[in-house]
């Protein structure tokens, strides 16, 4: 008992523990003399720690900051720094991005016993033109998604969708080639979205107004097993996880030079990144958009 | 930045990220204090303390255009000013090793003395012995528990808010600063005994 109160001392202190840990921290305080003494000790430290007197920002450094900013846009001679971040940081997302998705179709695509080439797909797709096009002067996405699923066993709506924000990184990723690339990863209008992924795929019809794209994508595969097209949009959505946690590892390693390299998946939802920091291999694991440092020994006290 | 209200932060946020210079200075001087306290207090010395924020405040610079307001600016930098910080005792400790001739110094690369009475003109300011016998002891810590006493115990930082800096989940805070002060506690003892 007196182990585990010791580790709520804290929290009791902080006054941020629960009330049913505050209820039992209390009880055992006024029965166990030890961990009383050990209560008024921290509390003693913690208010010492509070009362040390913050330390004096020396004269001159924000000057000095001025003047290397100063410096660092005098030896660019361009438009400020800070407008350029987004480009370079996305020109690397946007290559890590392309790499990332066209590994996952590719491996996709070739894994597939019933998998059509992209010259298979494009005769296909010439053979269901006139469906295409029926379908493709349908008013919305969600009539397409049902002209879909018709055709389909059991087809679930939810998979019809692919995810915006690896629509938009992909399109992003075509056009990063140019170092062009303005967006900030915002969704793009559907046609938009699923025209990029069906270019993947082969020459096919113009999509239409009302997210033709979905129909596009999926008709040529009528032939397809439906497992490919699973395959397909949980690959799509594995790299959008993946891109995911690239993002969080950036912003909390923000301020360090560091080197992706490699992700793998060791759960079903789990990522873990080999990170190079300073030469030396540091290992995040990432889930639901949080990223952690793998722990690799135990803290010692 | 607790002078500025959401309103007026976000405004002089987009400003500088505009490249109005007379924003980001002001950015600088709103963060500037709890920025040194917290590398000053990390790497025990007040030069590399300076080099720290001046890194951070550069690297805040380059980075400015990807803050997207998903979180606080202020600790968004001061996760910033950590990871500087953290980068620095990593080269210190390589540094270390190669010059390590088979007595290992701590963790704590200064050792500092705890009678040495000429002390680092910032701890004049710490008048009282036994503040000053704390710090001691608290640069004694490991590094991760030093870096938690640093942020909740000697700069008041929430526990959310250090969930954010360290990018570590409330748990991972909560045993930490747990752990760190019972670890002080035990160095403390053992000092103050020492001394008598």
């Amino acid at each position: 008992m007196c182990k585990e109160i010791r580790e709520y001392i804290s929290e009791y202190i902080d006054g941020i523990a629960s009330d049913d840990v505050k209820a039992k921290v209390a009880s055992h305080l006024s029965d166990c003399q030890e961990c009383k003494q050990l209560y008024e000790e921290l509390l003693s430290l913690t208010l010492m720690m509070n009362a040390i007197p913050q330390a004096e920002v020396p004269d001159g450094l924000e000057a000095k900051v001025a003047a290397r900013i100063s410096k660092i846009e005098t030896g660019r001679g361009q438009e400020p720094t800070v407008l350029n971040p987004r480009k370079k940081r996305y020109k690397r997302w946007a290559s890590l991005a392309a790499i990332f998705v066209v590994g996952i179709f590719t491996i996709t695509m070739y894994n597939n016993n019933n998998m059509m080439t992209d010259s298979d797909a494009y005769k296909h797709s010439q053979y269901r033109k006139q469906d295409v096009q029926e379908i493709s002067l349908q008013k919305d996405s969600a009539d397409l998604t049902d002209a879909a699923t018709e055709n389909q066993d059991n087809g679930s709506s939810a998979n019809r969708s692919v995810p915006t924000s690896l629509q938009s990184s992909a399109a992003d990723a075509t056009a990063s080639g140019n170092g062009e690339s303005e967006t900030n990863g915002t969704a793009k209008e559907p046609e938009e979205q699923a025209f990029a992924i069906s270019e993947r795929r082969g020459p096919e019809p113009e999509p239409k107004a009302g997210g033709a794209g979905a129909a596009t994508f999926s008709q040529p595969c009528r032939g397809m097993q439906k497992e490919t097209e699973k395959q397909v949009y949980a690959g799509a959505n594995d790299a959008e996880q993946v891109l995911l946690h690239m993002r969080c590892l950036e912003e909390a390693l923000a301020g360090s030079e560091f080197q992706i390299k490699s992700s793998s998946k060791i759960g079903s939802d789990i990522w873990r990144f080999e990170v190079i920091i300073d030469s030396e291999t540091v290992y995040y694991l990432g889930q639901g958009g949080k990223i952690w440092k793998e722990k690799t020994e135990e803290l010692s006290l | 930045m607790g002078e500025m209200d959401n309103h007026n932060e976000r405004d002089l946020i987009e400003r500088a990220q505009g490249g109005d210079e007379s924003a980001f200075e002001a950015l600088i001087l709103a963060c500037s204090k709890k920025a040194y306290n917290i590398a000053f207090r990390y790497l025990r010395n007040g030069e590399d303390a300076q080099d720290a924020v001046q890194e951070s405040f550069i690297k805040l610079y380059r980075h400015l255009g990807s803050f997207n307001f998903n979180s606080r600016f202020d600790t968004w930098f001061y996760r910033i000013v950590v990871n500087v910080c953290n980068d620095i005792l990593r080269k210190r400790k390589a540094h270390l090793e190669l010059c390590d001739t088979g007595e290992r110094a701590q963790d704590n690369e200064f050792n500092p003395d705890l009678t040495d009475s000429a002390a680092n003109p910032e701890e004049q300011v710490i008048a009282d012995e036994r503040q000053r016998m704390l710090m001691a002891c608290i640069d004694q810590l490991a590094d991760e528990h030093r870096q938690v006493i640093i942020l909740r115990d000697l700069n008041g930082f929430t526990y959310e808010e250090i969930t954010v800096i360290l990018s570590c989940s409330i748990g991972t805070v909560k045993s930490r600063i747990s752990r760190a002060r019972l670890k002080l506690r035990e160095i403390y003892i053992k000092e103050a005994k020492k001394e008598k």
